[in-house]
């Protein structure tokens, strides 16, 4: 059997605010095999951030495993984290967090430009021509829809072609319509094979993915498959 | 290296973005790199143009002559016969040659002029001032005693006037006709120092008809040394060997140009470095500024350097995205700075050196170049590296929830 793209095994992370421990998370563990397509729910304060943080290697756990597509992510340095950020994860932020005065293709060529690929604008195109913006592509930011934006994020998220796309309430900018046409492209993206981990507290969002895991209070209190998805249809 | 261009290529997109800002972040080391620049050429521009109004005189040849304060002036005093020894005594000397300085009377236009006579040898002498016409004396005119002359251009004007050729035209001086088989070009200084000085009039004439015109006693012996580097050397030599025939109390002082140019060498080089590092303490100012506005960028720039680190750039990256911005800015501040130095230079240099001498000499342009660049590079590392670290050392997490 293929390693799990996500293994957390009694992972706990405190943080020292002054003298005083904050537990964020107490003790969290569970498995996202290749081609899942899972959302990560809870209230403010429950440690969904937190949570995020770890598996996206923007941080470390306090004390537990945490594998990454085989990779013991406690175990790098920064310099090694950042490598590993490079080549297994896409991120898809709510605020999109694309750079302002760049063109499209070249927000999503840029992951490749640190990889130091020389073909990257090209790729770049292929796969905003997958997310259906190949006619924007020399538009800034500015210059795009919510939606559009949003897409050419996640098309940055992919151009790697990671093991894991991370999304953080990718639709909480957006309206419902733009929103379910977000959706109906993380499940083809998902059909396709992409193993997606998305973090929101929507409900109505989090029904599009295949399995929810509920947080609380730092422990995970519900961990289970969707009886019935909602499946998104482009608009 | 296509990770470096494209690093240089945003950065100059980033500079470009806000050009007012960029320009008043630069304008300090703009300020400096100019003040700097426009010494140096102004110091090396004055420093060659007065060395070359120095210029007629050979840098390998000195004149030795007796001190005006003697226990004993007569003991003192070097005989035309002296030169004849010295030269067959000094073996690293190339040439010793008596010379003297007599004035002469002449009449031009029914007017009696003072000329000041001065005696040569043969070939190019002390005195390297190109001819306009005619030759130097040849060893023919030397042994045969002819009575020949070499005008200044000044000589030439005031006795010959400025029509046709003055060559094999007589000249009478002290009642004797000398035929002109040379006449030199104007001097380089426009006056100042050289030959023509002081409105008298120059004639040279070959030494050898120093005795012919009644002389025993000469003004003083021209030492000639293979080159420069001997001139100090061979000169006291000849001091010790005038001691030797005149006795121990005879009291002999050198003279040459290249002690003058040495010297004039070294006070400009102190001048220039002086006012240099006072100007340069500027440029430390604009390094300041440099950082100072880096800073603020790297803060403006949180969520930009969050999302960079988020996707996987590493430290080094952000670095030298930094750094190369802090370079770029302060080369190209140091490229605006060296053109207006040179600017500046050049209208000091056209207002006030001018006032010495027409004949200016321009300053070299590769120091200004290397100067100009190592200074606004060093500058650019100085100043650059901090806020470019400390923007590496930003966390992802709270970078990208800057607001």
């Amino acid at each position: 059997m293929s390693e799990p793209v996500v293994l957390m095994e009694q992972v706990s992370k405190i943080y020292h605010i002054g003298d005083i421990e904050v537990p964020a998370l107490r003790g969290v563990s569970f498995t996202i095999e290749p081609g899942e397509y899972v959302a990560i729910m809870g209230p403010s304060g429950s440690g969904k951030s937190t949570l995020m943080n770890l598996i996206g290697c923007l941080d470390k756990p306090t004390t537990g495993v945490y594998r990454l597509d085989g990779v013991d992510v406690a175990a790098q340095s920064d310099q090694e984290l950042a490598a590993v950020r490079l080549k297994k994860l896409g991120f898809v932020f709510q605020g999109f967090n694309l750079l302002a005065r760049t063109s499209a293709v070249r927000n999503v060529a840029l992951p490749l430009f640190y990889v130091g690929d020389k073909d990257r604008e090209a790729k770049a195109m292929e796969v905003l021509e997958k997310v259906g913006l190949a006619d924007r592509a020399y538009h800034r930011p500015n210059e795009l829809s919510g939606g559009q934006q949003q897409r050419v994020a996640i098309a940055r998220a992919l151009v790697n072609n990671p093991a894991l796309v991370l999304a953080d309430e990718p639709t909480g900018n957006l309206d419902s319509v733009t929103a379910g046409g977000i959706m109906a492209l993380f499940a083809q993206l998902n059909d396709e094979g992409h193993t997606i981990i998305m973090v929101t507290h929507d409900e109505d969002i989090a029904r599009y993915a295949k399995r929810i895991i509920r947080l609380r209070d730092g422990l995970v209190i519900e961990d289970e498959a969707v009886a019935n998805r909602t499946l998104a249809t482009v608009e | 290296m296509s990770k470096l261009a494209e690093f240089i290529g945003q950065a100059l997109d980033v500079l470009w973005h806000n050009p007012m800002r960029s320009l008043l972040t630069m304008l300090g080391l703009i300020i400096g790199v100019g003040s700097v620049i426009a010494i140096l050429a102004v110091g090396d521009s004055t420093t060659k143009t007065v060395l070359n109004i120095l210029s007629p005189y050979s840098l390998a040849s000195a004149i030795v002559f007796p001190k005006q304060q003697q226990p004993d002036p007569l003991l003192a005093q070097i005989r035309y016969d002296d030169a004849l020894r010295l030269k067959r005594e000094l073996t690293d000397a190339k040439d010793v040659l008596p010379v003297m300085l007599l004035p002469m009377e002449t009449r031009v236009n029914h007017q009696d002029k003072t000329i000041r006579v001065v005696t040569a040898g043969a070939g190019q002498g002390t005195d390297t001032t190109p001819l306009a016409e005619g030759r130097l004396f040849d060893d023919q005119d030397l042994s045969a005693h002819r009575r020949v002359a070499i005008l200044s251009a000044q000589a030439r004007h005031e006795l010959l006037g400025d029509e046709g050729s003055a060559i094999g035209q007589l000249i009478r001086l002290n009642g004797s006709d000398f035929e002109v088989v040379g006449v030199q070009a104007p001097p380089v200084g426009g006056g100042l120092l050289s030959t023509g000085q002081a409105g008298l009039i120059t004639v040279t004439i070959p030494y050898t008809l120093i005795p012919q015109l009644g002389y025993t006693y000469v003004f003083g012996l021209t030492i000639v040394a293979p080159d420069s580097s001997q001139l100090t050397h061979v000169a006291d030599e000849a001091i010790a060997a005038l001691k030797r025939i005149h006795g121990e109390r005879a009291q002999y002082e050198e003279r040459d140009i290249k002690q003058l140019n040495d010297g004039i060498q070294r006070v400009f080089g102190i001048l220039t470095g002086v006012i240099g590092v006072v100007a340069g303490i500027s440029l430390i100012v604009g390094g300041v500024g440099i950082m100072n506005i880096m800073l603020v960028s790297v803060t403006e720039r949180t969520r930009e350097i969050g999302i960079r680190k988020a996707i996987g750039a590493t430290r080094g990256d952000i670095i030298l995205q930094f750094f190369v911005e802090a370079l770029l800015l302060c080369l190209i501040g140091g490229l605006i700075g060296m053109l207006i130095g040179v600017g500046l230079a050049e209208l000091v240099i056209h207002v006030w050196v001018k006032q010495l001498t027409p004949n200016l000499v321009s300053f070299a342009w590769g120091p200004i170049i290397a100067v100009s660049i190592l200074f606004s590079a060093g500058v650019g590392v100085l100043f650059g590296t901090y806020p470019a670290v400390r923007a590496s050392y930003l966390n992802p997490i709270e970078a990208l929830r800057y607001e």
